[in-house]
């Protein structure tokens, strides 16, 4: 049976890459005839040229990217009056109006330079190229020169600092969508390059998978993604896009090492020596002729300041874009991760924290493996009109090990198979309509789940409108239908509506409603295992969850103010109906946890962001994210959700080459959880506000060949404050690593 | 600039705060010997496993006995060995102090976790042996509480 759904998803996905291909052949052939927009970017300033600005042709898909002489082509312009669109960190967004008459005009464009980063480009809200005002709902971003400056080694690092945003054991919680629920089925949806990461068989997310030197920026859409994305983006998207490629080689290697001190109490201390920690990465990237690559790897080792909980992770990625022509290119990305380490699931009490219950045997592992590959073919059909096609494979295996030997009460190997199709036309110069398809196949074979299969197939369109007056409203529709083998076939409908209005240029408000849902991950529906002391009974009658989000929002630029400041205000109601949450069924002689659809919930919250730059040696960025989360059910506050959630940031530049940089993240205490682990796990009602700050100090050198070499000293919770952010489980204690990276 | 980098930086290297594995109250103990009057040849098959417990209240049902355990309003140990002449055990009460008014060793008799438990030994009263005694821990306390499991006469069951 599990044999025949991975051969049909193997089957399907080469034949739609035949399609795709088929497809890209023709497409290579076309080569529309139209004026070509040349043009240069200095800086108003200084006059220099400026290299690695976005620029784009309002209202359809032709865009180019400055080079490092400051200039670009956009080829195949129609004739006509056209609104061009200037974006680069560092700069002021700029538009001007060109009228293009003749086969070839030349544009010239100065750009003012800002300490602050305003107005980043985003792709994710509603799957294009759009300045982040111009969208009716809350999205943050983690920008290329954010992830360069703090040159992190796991991507869910730079995801702690988003406001709104908190990360537990590989759980991404948006403005308290997720809750604590053993690891599976996850509220946001993440994606690399537009393809999906969510595991076949648990519906979570793998973050040792996330290639973090390919990685250029993240972006994160909060509030119900599902109009555009279907199931698993009930409380949002986490969308991460890797590096373009230029003709210049780009290579990179980075190598850290550090340990964990010793923990103040002496309890807590399973080893008189240090844990250590280290790791590196390498990435090479260049283009050649009309193909691009770029391949990346890298590894890491922690001993873990918890005994039981060393691992050693490894992952390969590679990506290649054959650019078949101007208006059509075709990409393939592969990756592969191998995680091998020990299991520590919960603490033995506050007194060993450290120390797993004595009942888990040391000689037991976990082992997994993931790989995906996917393709994509995008193609520039007309002025106005693009296609993307996309398919691929996840693939993902865990198992537990005693001495070596595969435990067969714990395996599991899941498929995950995606396609996509997706075009998008501006209609007019005012409306710009977006429509596709999609499928999913979930195929598991597990010992613990058993044979399953689920498939959801989806349609969706939206369409944006531009109205002469200024505001821009989005309607949508998408329309999932899931099968499975426990229940009859079911259609969810998304529908979303949002307005983004820019009353001034440095004044937009923005509101949205929009519905979500999430289809429950096999895990959820079949699972039948033991997990530490709790045994997981099956629900193959489980409903999917949905929610509905409303949202307003003002973003504010003050212009000509001393201090540079962006400020961001958004207030939300999140209604969450047949809520899926694990709960000890009692009735059970085995008393075991179940997923039940069992609450109705509401979040009610308002979010506050705010970027300055006092000078271009010192930056701040602050968000505040208050939430009311009531289970309506039982009339108290939802279980394992946080109520403030406060982020700041600050970057100093004493001198040129030395930047340092503290980070300040508070979450409340985390007002309930369920009592009734306390009757397994002890003191598992232990918990404390986090007051956690992390520093960093990096200085760059510039070698004789123009390469940099950066020298780092990385602090994590340098307070070596004690908290937890899951159930009895210590959450990182104080670490210092050094890291040395060539670039 | 830099000056005030580094005090901040002094500030944050000071370790402090969150959670404090010794500002738990002190932990207590009940702890002590269960013998097997008549030996490991006393034991029966049907005893599938045995445990310690101590409940807050005398529970009324057999199933208040799993209801006591996930509701946090007992203390009990893992499973004790079977067939053995005796065997000690050790329970860290978590939240002194603390009354339990009823304190027995239970045997699970058949399949069903919820209903197929029997008291095997009751902690009584040395003046009036039929009836339960209370235990109080307090603080730093290690209460030591024997009992004699006689598999041909066992306890009056809290329920039938």
């Amino acid at each position: 049976m599990t044999m025949l759904h991975h051969s049909v998803i193997m089957k399907l996905s080469i034949r739609t890459m035949v399609v795709v291909a088929l497809f890209c052949c023709v497409a290579a052939t076309v080569k529309l005839v139209a004026s070509d927009v040349r043009g240069l970017i200095t800086d108003r300033k200084s006059g220099d040229p400026v290299s690695g600005v976005t620029v784009r042709l309002a209202t359809t898909r032709l865009g180019a990217v400055s080079d490092s002489a400051g200039r670009f082509v956009i080829k195949n312009v129609p004739k006509g009056t056209h609104t061009i669109e200037f974006n680069r960190i560092g700069y002021r967004p700029t538009k001007i109006v060109a009228t293009i008459r003749l086969d070839q005009e030349d544009v010239v464009c100065t750009l003012l330079p800002t300490d602050l980063q305003v107005q980043d480009v985003i792709v994710s809200a509603n799957r294009r190229v759009q300045a982040v005002q111009d969208v009716p709902i809350s999205v943050s971003t983690v920008s290329a020169v954010d992830l360069d400056q703090r040159n992190i080694t796991r991507l869910d690092d730079a995801l702690r600092y988003v406001s709104g945003v908190t990360v537990v054991k590989d759980q991404v919680n948006i403005r308290g969508s997720s809750g604590f629920a053993l690891g599976v089925g996850n509220r946001a949806m993440v994606l690399i390059d537009g393809f999906p990461l969510m595991s076949g068989d648990n519906g979570d997310i793998k973050f040792d998978v996330l290639p973090v030197t390919d990685i250029e920026h993240i972006e994160v859409i909060k509030g119900a993604g599902s109009a555009l994305y279907g199931t698993g983006a009930l409380g949002g998207v986490v969308s991460l896009f890797t590096k373009k490629v230029t003709d210049q080689a780009d290579m990179s290697a980075r190598v850290y090492l550090g340990g964990y001190t010793l923990p103040r109490y002496a309890s807590w201390r399973y080893s008189e020596s240090i844990p250590i920690q280290g790791g590196a990465d390498v990435r090479y990237a260049k283009r050649f002729g009309d193909v691009t690559i770029s391949a990346s790897a890298g590894i890491r080792t922690d001993q873990s300041y918890r005994d039981f909980d060393a691992s050693t992770r490894g992952v390969l990625f590679a990506k290649g874009t054959w650019h078949m022509s101007d208006v059509s290119q075709l990409t393939l990305f592969g990756l592969y991760a191998l995680h091998v380490g020990e299991n520590f699931l919960y603490w033995q009490d506050l007194q060993h924290a450290t120390r797993p219950p004595t009942s888990q045997d040391p000689d037991q592992m976990l082992q997994s493996e993931k790989a995906a590959s996917a393709l994509e073919w995008q193609w520039i059909a007309d002025n106005h009109t693009s296609v993307i096609v996309r398919t691929g494979l996840f693939r993902t295996h865990f198992e537990n090990t005693l001495n070596n030997v595969t435990l067969d009460s714990n395996t599991s190997t899941a498929y995950a198979w995606n396609t996509d199709v997706m075009v998008t036309s501006s209609l007019s110069n005012a409306f710009t309509l977006t429509a596709g398809m999609n499928g999913r196949v979930n195929s598991v074979s597990a010992d613990i789940y058993g044979s399953q299969l689920q498939t959801i197939g989806s349609l969706f369109a939206q369409g944006e409108y531009a109205f002469p007056s200024g505001p821009i409203v989005t309607a949508g529709l998408r329309v999932d239908h899931e099968k499975t083998a426990s229940l009859s076939p079911h259609l969810e409908y998304s529908p979303k509506l949002g307005m983004s209005w820019a009353l001034s240029p440095t004044t937009t408000v923005r509101a949205s409603v929009g519905r979500g849902f999430r289809a429950p991950a096999i895990a959820e529906r079949y699972a039948k295992i033991r997990y530490g002391p709790f045994q997981v009974r099956p629900n193959p009658d489980l409903l999917a969850e949905s929610s509905w989000s409303y949202e307003a929002g003002i973003h504010w630029t003050p212009a000509d103010v001393a201090i540079p400041i962006d400020l961001d205000l958004a207030v939300f109601n999140n209604e969450l109906f047949n809520l899926i949450e694990p709960r000890f069924d009692v009735n059970d002689p085995n008393v075991p946890i179940v997923f039940l659809n069992i609450t109705r919930a509401r979040i009610i919250g308002t979010e506050l962001t705010v970027k300055s730059a006092l000078s271009k040696a010192l930056m701040f960025e602050s968000g505040l994210t208050l939430m009311l989360p009531r289970d309506l059910v039982l009339n108290q506050t939802l279980k394992y959700r946080n109520n403030v959630l406060w982020y700041s940031r600050c970057i100093v530049k004493p001198v040129d080459p030395l930047s340092l940089q503290v980070e300040y993240r508070f979450q409340n205490r985390v007002e309930n959880i369920d009592n009734s682990l306390e009757a397994f796990i002890p003191d598992a009602d232990q918990r404390v506000p986090s007051h956690v700050v992390d520093v960093r100090a990096f200085w760059t050198f510039s070698t004789q060949s123009g390469a940099a070499l950066q020298l780092g000293i990385i602090a994590k919770n340098v307070l070596d404050y004690y908290y937890t952010e899951a159930v009895a489980n210590l959450s990182p204690t104080r670490s210092i690593a050094l890291q040395i990276e060539y670039r | 600039m830099v000056r005030l980098f580094f005090l901040i930086l002094c500030v944050f290297t000071v370790s402090c705060g969150g959670l404090d594995p010794e500002s738990l109250p002190q932990t207590a103990t009940v702890s002590g010997t269960v013998v097997i009057v008549g030996g490991r040849t006393a034991w029966p098959d049907s005893v599938l496993e045995m445990r310690v417990v101590l409940f807050d209240q005398k529970p009324s049902a057999p199933d208040s006995v799993i209801a006591a355990i996930v509701g946090n309003k007992a203390a009990y140990t893992d499973t004790l060995p079977r067939f053995v002449d005796s065997c000690t055990y050790s329970i860290a009460i978590s939240k002194p102090p603390h009354t339990f008014t009823y304190a027995v060793v239970a045997g699970r008799t058949g399949p069903n976790l919820l209903k197929d438990w029997t008291m095997l030994a009751l902690h009584t009263e040395e003046s009036t042996p039929s009836v339960p005694a209370t235990v109080v821990v307090m603080e730093g306390a290690q209460v030591v509480v024997d009992f004699n499991v006689d598999f041909a006469h066992l306890p009056e069951q809290p329920f039938q």
